[in-house]
């Protein structure tokens, strides 16, 4: 239902506004936001690590404290722009926040992500509440591990799809796609 | 001179050897964990033998070559959430520091569902939910765990090595038959099957029939014969870079020439030493 409220926004703007800026084929990498881990360079923008901060506070601020301050976090953000609309997709882990699962740990164990919930949200906020989607791949804290998230919009089917690359190749569990109507 | 370079060779050995911990160094961590809970610390030794038996033989600086490092080998994701530092960082810790984030992490997983429904069964695919199944569940992730539970069965989730929660419980034990999944989950048909642990039947693993049997525990065999190892590659050398020492006193070697002749006997000794401690 909650995705359904953020969907109809998307498809109804969308209808208006026939082009897409976004190239449909076009992946792109949803950044990274880093928060109280020192030496941890961010690829997020300043604005996004805002609208992180703002769209995950309740989980921003249940942080367990350590003895040098709240836990590390991670976020990962992407969105979709049409005109003055726009939509933002965000992840987010830290420690014991229940928004992610723990990953496999083990000598066997080869994978690095972990399946989180997806929030999908409209920015600015509009007071509609955001759609929290389970299942999500998400990786952080690897860049140098040739892995990432990324995602693209097609305009035409008004779908946006993600892909997890891990260790440079792609995860077809991993693959989801959001239709936006 | 020969004071330096056995100086050099002490130190040299020191450093690797530090790298490797004992059954009884993992449970003593796990009892002195502040996070551990007080169902970790009950089963502190299995907790040891899961790191001895499966993960990394106890070396703290043990990495898979894909995800996951130290004694416990500790997915770099949750190294990112629990330990706050890199993965090289995470395996140059102390045993207690990477221990203490992985009962962080284990406590929390321990609260879990899927951890509080394998408990609840009691059995599960005709074999006694113990400690050990626990901790697989838990250190294979409790969503990989859940759809094991879901399924019913052990062969309900394997990783892509084959690996199921029943056979790293296994493992663990030290009753592995050495087949991946097909040794613990094919026994789930017949019910019976080799390896399983039946209820009522008391299971004593392959580490604890060996310290009974020799008074001496496996991972404490092994570092006392990788440190005769490691001594006696260093003696060797050591007598080789003491007949150079004659000959460069007598005038018969030039000082560069020692140099070069101790240069490549301290790499020597680092490879041996580097090889010995992987065993």
């Amino acid at each position: 239902m909650k995705v359904a409220v953020v969907a109809l926004a998307m498809a109804s703007s969308f209808a208006v506004h026939a082009q897409s800026l976004d190239a449909p084929g076009a992946w792109k990498v949803m950044h990274e936001a880093v928060f109280d881990r020192p030496g941890m360079p961010s690829t997020a923008t300043q604005e996004e690590r805002d609208i992180v901060k703002f769209l995950w506070a309740r989980e921003f601020a249940a942080r367990e404290q350590t003895h040098t301050g709240p836990m590390s976090a991670y976020a990962l953000v992407g969105d979709v722009r049409e005109g003055t609309k726009r939509i933002v997709f965000s992840m987010f882990a830290s420690g014991d926040d229940p928004s992610c699962d723990a990953a496999p740990n083990g000598a066997d164990a080869n994978d690095i992500f972990v399946r989180c919930r997806m929030r999908v949200s409209s920015w600015p906020p509009s007071g509609a509440p955001a759609a929290a989607l389970p299942g999500y791949c998400m990786i952080f804290a690897a860049s140098e591990t040739n892995s990432r998230i990324e995602y693209r919009y097609d305009s035409g089917s008004q779908t946006v799809q993600f892909r997890t690359i891990q260790f440079g190749k792609v995860v077809p569990n991993c693959s989801r796609s959001l239709k936006l109507d | 001179m020969k004071k330096s370079v056995a100086l050099l060779l002490w130190i040299a050995s020191g450093v690797v050897l530090a790298a490797m911990v004992s059954a009884a160094d993992i449970a003593a961590a796990i009892q002195n964990s502040p996070s551990a809970s007080t169902w970790l610390k009950q089963n502190a030794q299995a907790v040891a033998q899961l790191a001895i038996n499966v993960e990394s033989g106890g070396n703290t600086t043990a990495f898979n070559g894909s995800c996951c490092y130290g004694v416990l080998q500790m997915n770099r994701t949750n190294i990112a959430r629990y330990a706050n530092v890199t993965p090289e960082q995470y395996q140059q810790l102390s045993l207690q520091e990477q221990v203490n984030a992985w009962t962080q992490l284990t406590s929390k997983a321990m609260q879990s569902t899927a951890v509080t429904n394998l408990l609840a069964l009691g059995t599960f695919d005709g074999r006694t939910v113990d400690g050990n199944l626990v901790l697989a569940c838990v250190q294979l992730g409790i969503g990989n765990c859940q759809t094991m539970i879901n399924s019913g069965k052990c062969s309900g989730f394997a990783d892509r090595n084959g690996t199921t929660i029943c056979s790293m419980a296994d493992k663990i034990a030290g009753t592995n038959t050495g087949g991946s999944s097909g040794g613990s989950t094919g026994g789930s048909g017949a019910g019976a099957g080799g390896s399983m642990d039946t209820p009522g039947r008391a299971s004593v693993s392959m580490a604890e029939a060996f310290a009974q049997g020799s008074g001496m525990e496996m991972s404490v065999l092994k570092r006392n014969l990788q440190i005769i190892g490691i001594s006696a590659v260093a003696l060797i050398l050591a007598a080789g870079l003491s007949g150079m020492w004659q000959m460069f006193s007598m005038g018969r070697m030039s000082t560069a020439d020692l140099k070069l002749r101790t240069i490549q006997a301290c790499i020597l000794l680092s490879i041996a030493v580097a090889m010995i401690s992987w065993l």
